[in-house]
């Protein structure tokens, strides 16, 4: 069931006369991996900051599981996880003390589930140290703890990697794989780390200048992203029936002297023997694609994406 | 309201700050008795007990740092915000929250002030009921004050955002009014100001209670009311 959890109608964000975000539709639906993809300044963390009620809207319409009054939203805001640019915490509480802060304000004052959420992230050994004398990985983690804590249904998270370092940006990647598929947690993830998210996001959004370029699916995008061999010949009718009839494929498509091979991409050399030897001649065969970064270069460009 | 009031008083206790000022004021107001041991007696000390009620709203700024400073400076507001918490709510608790804080501290100083000038100093005349009523009725008025001055600080607070500005400018509120008042021809105005409220509150005098009270009614609703429009418009992140 495509039930959303988050839809924003034309929302906009003004600094005076400088636009921050300027009419921006976004749905994203229950149990999905969303991704916020954009430069920076792009509009993404002012967006996430509107959802979150860190931020006044201008003008357009917010909705959380289905809320958009004020009051509603406040309201559903209790269900959702957040964590927005750099985790803040009291530099003089430890990590305990400083969920405990929170839980009281929130009435959930529980010693196990802080506990437990301390174990999930990895810090439940800071014992007494304080959070002012963490490194960044170890404040990450401890945002990330507060963001689940209250069995939250939605994640919001802007840039939670940046600065972390390999190992931990793979830890993180795991926590939040594990959140969306064993907890069902919908996540709403902004970074321009494209590499990063394209290991987890089932949906991706592509803003600029804090408009809304492109959204596409994982399926759509993998689509528009995929790499392909590309082999230059003379005669392209009968390069098409050498490579049906002899090699056997079928994944491919023509166009002018231009072949695209989609399979047995790891096989140039099969391919250039069987041309040669039916008397094709082959003036080119290399592997041809658009990474996800170029598409995404291209799209700020303005470029054809699609291509 | 109560649970962001107890986590606040949670979050306070575990500052070493708070149990310094805790032991620094009533310390000096130990001493201050402890210097009228030549002569003085605890009546005498009793009755002059009304110009302790000037020092609160100097050390105000000191509390509204500890509750709502900290929160804007270390930026911890969104844990808050993004949770649900309406401003205005949050508003109001920090300013609950202020002046729990204060009166905690001020009933320590009040508590340490007159259980040693009791300990240390001979009777005198003794503590008539008019006296003990006046006082008492002048501690009440200067808390309404003070709580005005708590609104002001964190409306401040909230303006700024640099608590360092902030407290300068509540000094600068707070002290100075009255000389800039008269400097540009309003000294028509200087009544109506905090400051003025204190310093008839710890006149020889007893003050117009009446007008006191309506003064910091006043003062407290402009700044609340600033404060909450300040905080609707801040970008918590």
């Amino acid at each position: 069931m495509n039930t959303m959890i988050i839809e924003t109608r034309s929302v906009c964000k003004k600094y005076g006369s400088f636009s921050a975000v300027s009419d921006m539709d976004i749905r994203v639906r229950k149990g999905s991996v969303y991704a916020l993809i954009g430069q920076n300044g792009a509009g993404k963390t002012t967006l996430l900051k509107m959802l979150c009620g860190l931020t006044p809207v201008t003008s357009g319409e917010i909705s959380l599981f289905g809320e958009c009054s004020p009051r509603g939203l406040e309201k559903v805001r209790a269900r959702t996880g957040a964590m927005i640019e750099t985790p803040a915490f009291l530099p003089y509480l430890s990590a305990k003390d400083n969920l405990k802060y929170l839980c009281i304000q929130r009435g959930e004052n529980r010693e196990d589930s802080i506990n437990n959420v301390l174990k999930f992230v990895g810090l439940d050994d800071t014992g007494k140290k304080h959070f002012g004398s963490f490194s960044l990985g170890m404040k990450q983690r401890l945002g990330l703890a507060l963001a689940v804590m209250d069995d939250a249904e939605l994640l919001i998270l802007d840039e939670p990697i940046n600065g972390l370092d390999p190992m931990g940006i793979r830890e993180f990647r795991d926590i939040i794989l594990r959140l969306n598929k064993e907890k069902g947690i919908t996540v709403l993830i902004s970074s321009h780390i494209l590499g990063e998210l394209s290991q987890i996001a089932t949906d991706y959004s592509f803003i600029d200048h804090g408009r809304l370029l492109r959204h596409d699916t994982a399926t759509e995008l993998m689509e528009k992203c995929r790499s392909f061999l590309r082999i230059d010949v003379d005669d392209i009718a009968k390069a098409s029936e050498v490579l049906r009839g002899t090699l056997g494929c079928t994944k491919f498509t023509c166009s002018g002297n231009t072949i695209h091979m989609e399979e047995r991409m790891d096989e140039p050399e099969e391919f250039v023997q069987a041309l040669t030897k039916s008397g094709i001649a082959v003036f080119q065969i290399c592997r041809e694609g658009i990474s996800l970064e170029q598409y995404f270069i291209d799209l700020i460009k303005g470029g054809n994406a699609d291509a | 309201m109560l649970r962001l009031i107890h986590a606040d008083l949670f979050k306070v206790f575990h500052r070493p700050a708070f149990y310094i000022m805790l032991a620094v004021l009533p310390g000096l107001a130990a001493l201050i008795v402890m210097m009228q041991q030549d002569g003085g007696t605890f009546t005498e000390m009793f009755s002059m007990s009304r110009f302790l009620l000037v020092y609160p709203a100097a050390l105000l700024p000191l509390i509204t740092q500890l509750t709502i400073g900290e929160e804007y400076r270390e930026r911890t507001v969104k844990n808050t915000i993004e949770y649900g918490t309406g401003r205005g709510l949050y508003f109001s608790a920090k300013l609950i929250s202020t002046v729990i804080l204060g009166a905690i501290l001020t009933a320590a100083v009040f508590g340490v002030y007159f259980g040693t000038a009791a300990l240390i100093l001979p009777v005198g005349d003794g503590v008539t009921g008019v006296l003990a009523a006046d006082i008492l009725t002048r501690i009440g008025a200067a808390f309404t004050v003070c709580v005005a001055a708590a609104v002001m600080s964190m409306f401040l607070l909230t303006v700024f955002g640099r608590s360092a500005m902030a407290i300068f400018a509540y000094y600068g509120i707070l002290y100075l009014s009255n000389l800039i008042l008269v400097l540009f021809r309003l000294s028509s105005l200087v009544p109506y100001l905090l400051k003025t409220q204190f310093s008839s509150l710890s006149g020889r005098t007893p003050p117009d209670y009446g007008f006191v009270l309506t003064v910091s009614a006043v003062t407290f609703a402009v700044f609340f009311a600033g404060g909450l429009a300040a905080l609707r418009k801040k970008d918590m992140a």
